[in-house]
């Protein structure tokens, strides 16, 4: 009782904090505009061809699409030019409807505003050699890749796993390195690379593309109806092929176009040397880029008509001097040389590379690095250019911070790291500072001849109206970054049956109730596949598991309160959202983390795989504790070993609830959304599962859904979940207990709810895959123990020796744990009987190490005995049935008995393909009454139990064995 | 001496390690019922030379044609000619794993597919033959040198072999255990049975054989009937060998 009353405080608590934020979230919802005939398009009219200005008039692709939509949607279209970043506030605050501002679909603004269909696309591609074997992004995974410095590919090629990637310059330099086979793969924009490879022979492009970027219309979240309005009026827009019409319009004819409505204030003509993306180089017939845009900015800004000339980057400055050209913009960085012969506008872009010392450092300037050893950032300027330093020992950390602490350690004489982590670190570091001079820095500007201080000046003021605007930093952000998607349609087929991949230990969104898989997952699932006739099958297994098991075909689809992120939108599609949650910050009551900024530089605990692990790394200075589930980092919490938790909401709450002393941050750490995963080649199943959620959406069983395991279930769960969470806690806690708690915990964690037959069930299932297992790698072993010692004594069967070695060498030479994952996905993805593939994967590893020790075995035979039984007329196999083995198993059998000892123990690895061996029972059972003592424990018993019974056995059979030796 | 057919003919028999000559174009024959000896100094090449005749050595030239056969020849199945070839080893080379029993019966039993039963009886008289009866259920390990090379031979019986080849058979034994091996071998002569014999023991041969070759450095240099053989050696090498050894 007393516990009760102690417990019910927090929880109202937290019902008080949700339905305060439930009241927030929907305050601007009530707000709403309702425009009745009225459509209001917010956008940033300087960003043609999609919105600019044409007189007085806001003219573009967008505009034309929007008043088409307004059009079909049988209303009257009303433009507000504003900022950029306006837009979505705008849209949020219900001022506008929509948003149109060739505005890319990202994460971040999905928080904020619902996106409409896309209605334009612009790719990043890669470019292969023909012969390639290299024909999807997937391929590129350990590949040497080349990429154009700053550029979209050049982010994103960060995230492929394993690869090399080589930035250069210049697009063109990556291809001739492709063409000399220095590189593997280049990524480019769609445009140049249709150049590259038509005039390269010997190239071709993937036929999928590496990412795709598009653009779609900002909706305010509760305007739904609008949402399915405009999605409705754009694919009657592309269906009618009005959209393309549009979009010809304005890209292909642009330059005619735009030529000719302005020709205001005369002609600014501008020299570059179009070779340096993304600053400038060719699309098609057009010079485009970043100091392109911004030229033309400039230009609009002056009212003049741009013109471009190209040229070679050392004629530039000439051609400005000579009158030739207005300005030079050319990615050009001041220098001293070129002050003597021009001016320069106000930087319009800057970024410097510092060095990091210790204050006594004697090391002043860059000149000082020379034979120094110095740490960068993997993949960074720095780590470029550090390169160039002589007689340097460069030093590649994964993170800055470690740099620094090497440096503070005096592992290392010098970090070079760019100017604004850097002084992050200098002011968190005492002992550190910054050399006076930088180690690099670029600052772009435009050349000016001397005598024109007039366009300077208008140049200038230009440059600082863009600034103010945001508009320059959206043409940077154009040209340097993307999101993505990708397609492709070969639709696969289930028969009647529908595997959903999971991870059930998320309350509420999946976790075991006795022996089923319950939770607000499974039962949206369980409701798909109603709606689709199927039956449901739901697999459990590790969070990281689930993507993998959904693209190599061995679930249909992945539930587990999973987010849709970019990373893993590169592996698979996900349905529409069915639910929205947050990460929030457990810490203690004490703790003094009352925000996310507080989390710098402290110890913090995530599920590996979730959406906290993944922006975990994003905090300063974190130290970063992967646990494989949430209440292993709570429970680590709880014992100081971390600072903070970073989960999802909904089992935060029940975790705070259910263990004294914590509590959450007030503010969360990020918001997100939840979806379905689904294979990528698998649209059809997508289509389905997004119908059956609009249906489920519509008819109010989604929400039905969700409150039966969020309101209400809190008493649910409370009430037995709850009880025994406290015992388990009373039980640590209160030692004069000790012998009630513990006969209390026994109960909860093997009596109750019948939990012993996870742990039995368990039992069976590691007992019956070593016992194959054995049996499987005892033939093995056999089979290549005869062929290597006969090829031995013999010189015959070479070649199925060469065999075995090659069996031997890979099975001994990877881990077991990476061996059943390749066999389980890569092998046997088709084949879904986990039991026999486990035993398969530990049998052919147990066959490489019973092989060697048989033939040790065989090896130590004398001689003599084979020839005895040669000379008695035994043939070469009989001898060894007969004579030779008895004798050789019974010299191995302690080294035999040790192997399968091993084995045994091993498997309990195999909960990594989801199999519920016993320790993954014990596992499940830890993940509902949270105490790890019992579970665990048990599990350990009863493996050295097993153990032990074994080599009883194996001691009686030795000694039997040990008969023949008695004198 | 014999107008039989010979039981092993052996016809320029050559064997090299490497460049090492181990036997040089030998060629004798060995008729039925003849018991004959091998004697030469250490390294002369005579153990290779019984041990080429069952093809425990595979020789690099000639032929040995056993009861009609080139049982060199690859395509021949040597196991079943060895089969009629029993073979004592200098170390036994008795199974440690078997009982006596088994060592005796392991043979008939899966080769000849011999009943269990008619294995023991057979097994059984062997072990009457070579005094050790009550050992049918001991262990290698619990015999006396002496004792396992009399079972070694009685497994070699086992077979009903045709010819039995001896590789220095008393040359492991203590002294005192000689001769209890070498009555054995001495019943077996007498018995009719057809005996290559590679030993150091002179007085032996001069007693038992009916042919003693002598061997050194892989040639065979004197082949002639005891008598002879001791009494009046014809070749230099065979005299300084005689005069070193008795």
């Amino acid at each position: 009782m007393k516990e009760n009353n102690h417990l019910k405080l927090p929880r109202f608590l937290i019902l008080a904090f949700v339905l305060l934020g439930i009241a927030l979230f929907a305050c601007p919802a009530g707000v709403s505009a309702a425009s009745g005939g009225k459509l209001i398009m917010a956008t940033n009219a300087e960003f043609p061809p999609y919105e600019y200005y044409d007189g007085q008039d806001i003219v573009g692709i967008d505009v034309e699409i929007a008043q088409a939509i307004a059009e079909e949607m049988d209303m009257e279209l009303q433009i507000e030019d504003m900022a950029f970043d306006a837009i979505i506030t705008a849209v949020t605050s219900g001022k506008a409807d929509f948003g149109a501002a060739g505005m890319t679909v990202t994460e971040d603004r999905l928080k904020s505003v619902n996106f409409s269909d896309t209605y334009t696309t612009s790719a990043q591609v890669i470019i292969v050699k023909e012969d390639s074997p290299i024909a999807t992004p997937d391929d590129l995974t350990g590949k040497k890749i080349g990429v154009q410095l700053g550029t979209t590919g050049d982010i994103y090629s960060e995230d492929i796993e394993d690869a090399k990637i080589e930035r250069y310059n210049k697009g063109f330099e990556a291809v001739q390195s492709l063409l000399s086979d220095k590189i593997d793969a280049v990524i480019i924009d769609q445009e140049p690379a249709a150049v590259f490879v038509k005039q390269n022979e010997g190239l071709k492009l993937t036929d999928e593309e590496f990412t795709t970027e598009e653009y779609a219309l900002a909706i305010a979240k509760d305007n739904e109806e609008l949402l399915k309005k405009v999605n409705t009026a754009l694919a009657s827009l592309k269906e009618s092929g009005r959209l393309d019409e549009i979009k010809a319009k304005y890209i292909n004819t642009s330059e005619e176009e735009a030529d000719t409505p302005k020709k205001s204030g005369g002609k600014l003509i501008m020299a570059t040397n179009a070779e340096f993306p993304p600053y400038e180089y060719y699309d098609g017939q057009d010079i485009v880029g970043i100091d392109a845009e911004i030229a033309q900015a400039i230009a609009d800004e002056m009212g003049m008509e741009l013109q471009i000339e190209d040229m070679a980057f050392d004629a530039i400055i000439t051609a400005v001097t000579s009158g030739k050209a207005d300005f030079g913009a050319a990615g050009m960085t001041v220098t001293e040389d070129r002050l003597k012969s021009v001016n320069f506008s106000d930087t319009y872009t800057q970024s410097a590379q510092v060095i990091i010392v210790k204050e006594d450092s004697p090391i002043a300037t860059p000149d000082d690095l020379t034979g120094k050893k110095i740490g960068v950032q993997l993949g960074t300027t720095g780590d470029i250019y550090s390169g160039d330093i002589e007689d340097a020992k460069i030093e590649r950390y994964n993170k800055g911070f470690e740099a620094v602490q090497s440096l503070l350690s005096d592992k290392i004489d010098a970090v070079i790291i760019d100017q604004e982590p850097a002084a992050v670190f200098v002011s968190q570091n005492e002992g550190l500072k910054l050399t006076d001079e930088e180690f690099t820095s670029e600052e772009y500007a435009l050349a000016i001849a001397k005598d024109n201080t007039e366009l300077l000046e208008n140049i200038n003021a230009a440059l600082a109206n863009l600034k103010k605007s945001g508009r320059l930093d959206e043409i940077k952000a154009k040209y340097i970054s993307t999101e993505e998607k990708e397609d492709s349609d070969t639709p696969k087929e289930t028969n009647g049956k529908l595997i959903m991949a999971t991870n059930a230990e998320f309350p509420p969104y999946e976790y075991y109730d006795g022996q089923d898989i319950v939770g607000i997952d499974a039962e949206i699932a369980q409701a798909i596949a109603d709606e689709m006739g199927m039956e449901l099958q739901i697999e459990d297994m590790a969070f990281d598991a689930i993507i993998t098991a959904v693209t190599s075909g061995k679930a249909d689809f992945g539930a587990a309160g999973m987010t849709v992120t970019e990373d893993r939108l590169k592996s698979v599609n996900f349905s529409d959202t069915y639910t929205t949650s947050a990460q929030v910050i457990i810490v203690k009551e004490d703790s003094p983390i009352a925000t996310p900024d507080d989390l710098t530089g402290k110890r913090i605990g995530v599920q590996l795989g979730t959406t906290g692990d993944i922006y975990a790394d994003d905090i300063e200075d974190a130290h970063i504790e992967r646990y494989n589930k949430g209440f292993e980092a709570v429970q680590s919490l709880l014992s100081d070993k971390i600072d903070a938790v970073i989960i999802d909401q909904e089992p935060a709450a029940v975790f705070v609830k259910q263990n004294e002393g914590l509590k959450l941050t007030d503010e969360e750490f990020t918001t997100e959304e939840y979806a379905l995963a689904i294979a990528k080649d698998n649209t059809e199943l997508l289509e389905k599962v997004n119908a059956a959620l609009a249906n489920l959406k519509e008819s109010g069983r989604l929400d039905e859904i969700k409150e039966s395991y969020i309101n209400p279930g809190d008493e649910k769960l409370s009430s037995e979940e709850l009880d025994e969470a406290l015992k388990s806690t009373i039980n640590t806690e209160d030692e004069s207990a000790a012998s009630g708690g513990l006969k209390e915990a026994l109960y909860d964690n093997l009596i109750s709810k019948d939990r012993w037959k996870y742990i039995a069930n368990g039992l069976a299932v590691t007992l019956e895959i070593t016992l194959l297992a054995v049996i499987l790698g005892i033939f093995i072993g056999f089979v290549i123990a005869i062929i290597r010692s006969t090829y031995e004594k013999t010189g015959n069967l070479k070649f199925l020796n060469a065999l075995c070695q090659i069996y031997l060498t890979v099975i001994r030479g990877t881990p077991v744990l990476v061996q059943l994952l390749i066999i389980y996905y890569i092998i046997f993805a088709s084949f879904t009987n986990k039991v026999v593939v486990a035993s398969l994967a530990f049998g052919i590893n147990s066959g490489a190490y019973v092989a060697e020790i048989i033939r040790g075995g065989i090896l130590s035979i004398d001689n003599g005995q084979f020839e005895a039984g040669r000379s008695l007329g035994f043939n070469y196999l009989q001898t060894m049935i007969y004579i030779i083995l008895p004798q050789a198993l019974k010299n191995v059998l302690p080294a035999l008995a040790n192997e399968f000892v091993v084995l045994l123990k091993e498997t309990s690895v195999c909960g990594y393909i989801a199999l519920q061996d016993l320790t993954k029972g014990g596992d499940i059972i830890r993940s509902q009454t949270y105490n790890a003592y019992i579970p665990l424990l048990s599990v350990a018993v009863i493996y050295l139990a097993m153990v032990m019974i074994f080599t009883y056995f194996v001691k009686l059979l030795e000694r039997r064995l040990r008969n023949s030796e008695r004198r | 001496m014999n107008a039989d057919k010979p039981l092993i003919e052996i016809k320029n028999l050559t064997k090299s390690f490497g460049t090492v000559n181990a036997l040089k174009n030998i060629s004798t024959n060995i008729y039925p019922g003849e018991v004959v000896f091998i004697v030469g100094p250490s390294g002369s090449g005579k153990s290779t030379f019984l041990r080429c005749m069952n093809r425990l050595e595979e020789a690099t030239q000639g032929q040995v044609i056993f009861e009609g056969t080139n049982i060199l020849d690859k395509k021949t199945n040597i196991d079943q000619h060895r089969q009629k070839m029993g073979m004592v080893f200098q170390h036994f080379n008795l199974f440690p794993h078997l009982t006596i029993r088994d060592n005796i019966t392991l043979a008939p039993r899966k080769l000849k597919g011999v009943s269990a039963q008619d294995a023991d009886k057979k097994a059984m008289e062997l072990l009457q033959r070579v005094g050790l009866p009550d050992k049918a259920d001991s262990y290698p390990a619990m015999l006396s040198g002496g004792q396992k090379q009399r079972i070694a031979i009685a497994r070699a019986l086992a077979m009903n072999p045709d010819v039995m080849l001896f590789d220095e058979p008393t040359s492991a034994l203590d002294p005192e255990m000689v001769g209890e091996v070498l009555d054995i071998m001495r019943e077996l002569a007498k018995g009719g049975m057809t005996m290559a014999v590679v030993t150091h023991e002179m007085g032996f041969a001069k007693e038992v054989a009916s042919r003693v070759l002598f061997m050194a450095d892989g040639e065979l240099l004197e082949d002639a009937p005891p008598q002879e053989f001791f009494g009046n050696p014809k070749n230099p090498r065979l005299k300084d060998f005689l005069s070193k050894v008795i």
